[in-house]
């Protein structure tokens, strides 16, 4: 197992009227995966699997008018049905240049009452081990300043 | 990871540079006004050897910019550093704040054709 140390993270939330067991399966089996997850902007998306701790899956979006195909793809870190999927996220070189950065993405599914749960996503960037230090928190501010400072003429 | 350059600062080296408490003051401090070093070592009760080791993590990310005019060093903030830092947050937040709707939406339908059948 790697040891990573996250530098900046974002999270995302949202409650689902299922049980964990079938959000995770939606979230793990490719064939639901490609049905909902659109947003990559693409026409279509391929994904493949390879759903063990190690095991390696990839993202293709087909995107309409010419434009080049973006991959994503990344390795399985943890996986612990039905409450919890860890795996890295890396955008190939081609698709993103400027996004290659390793980053890891945890979904967690949390049993809620009358059949619903609760999702939650985050998506961090991570350093190398030997730079852990201090927290991401309060990075945020400055992000703010700056990009007022920016928007000032 | 790989090696990196030090050339041209990563977007980890930025968020790096900001996960430290005393770091992201530093920013804050020079984002109202350019300062000396040693103004800027004065404002925090560390050693000017450690507010070095500070102001390294912040130039090697681009964030601080040094000009010398004799013997005194300026600093000063450099804002273009954290558009790519600010970009990778807000698009991978819009990207994941629409896969997570679409994936309650296929969840909805999912539930309704299972319940039909």
């Amino acid at each position: 197992m790697s040891t990573t140390t996250p530098t900046a993270s974002l999270t995302v939330r949202k409650t689902l009227p299922c049980r964990p067991e079938r959000a995770f399966r939606a979230w793990t089996d490719p064939s639901q995966y490609e049905q909902w997850f659109t947003s990559c902007g693409g026409m279509a998306m391929t994904a493949e699997m390879d759903l063990r701790v190690g095991g390696k899956y990839r993202l293709t979006c087909k995107h309409g008018d010419g434009q080049p195909t973006t991959h994503v793809g990344g390795e399985f870190l943890v996986i612990e049905p039905p409450h919890r999927i860890e795996y890295t996220w890396i955008w190939e070189k081609e698709s993103n240049p400027a996004w290659n950065d390793r980053s890891v993405v945890t979904v967690t599914f949390t049993a809620l009452p009358e059949n619903r749960c609760e999702l939650v996503l985050t998506h961090a960037l991570i350093s190398d081990p030997e730079q852990r230090k201090g927290h991401a928190e309060g990075w945020t501010r400055i992000i703010d300043n700056m990009a007022a400072a920016m928007a000032r003429p | 990871m790989g090696e990196r350059k030090h050339s041209e600062p990563k977007l980890d080296d930025v968020f790096l540079a900001l996960s430290h408490p005393t770091r992201r003051r530093m920013l804050e401090l020079l984002q109202a006004e350019p300062r000396r070093v040693t103004d800027l070592a004065e404002s925090f009760d560390l050693s000017l050897n450690v507010v070095s080791k500070h102001l390294k993590f912040l130039e090697r990310a681009g964030l601080l910019e040094r000009t010398k005019t004799g013997r005194e060093h300026m600093l000063k903030c450099d804002n273009r550093a954290i558009a790519p830092a600010s970009a990778w947050i807000a698009q991978h937040l819009r990207m994941w704040q629409g896969a997570l709707d679409s994936f309650e939406k296929f969840i909805v339908q999912t539930n309704h054709e299972s319940k039909d059948h």
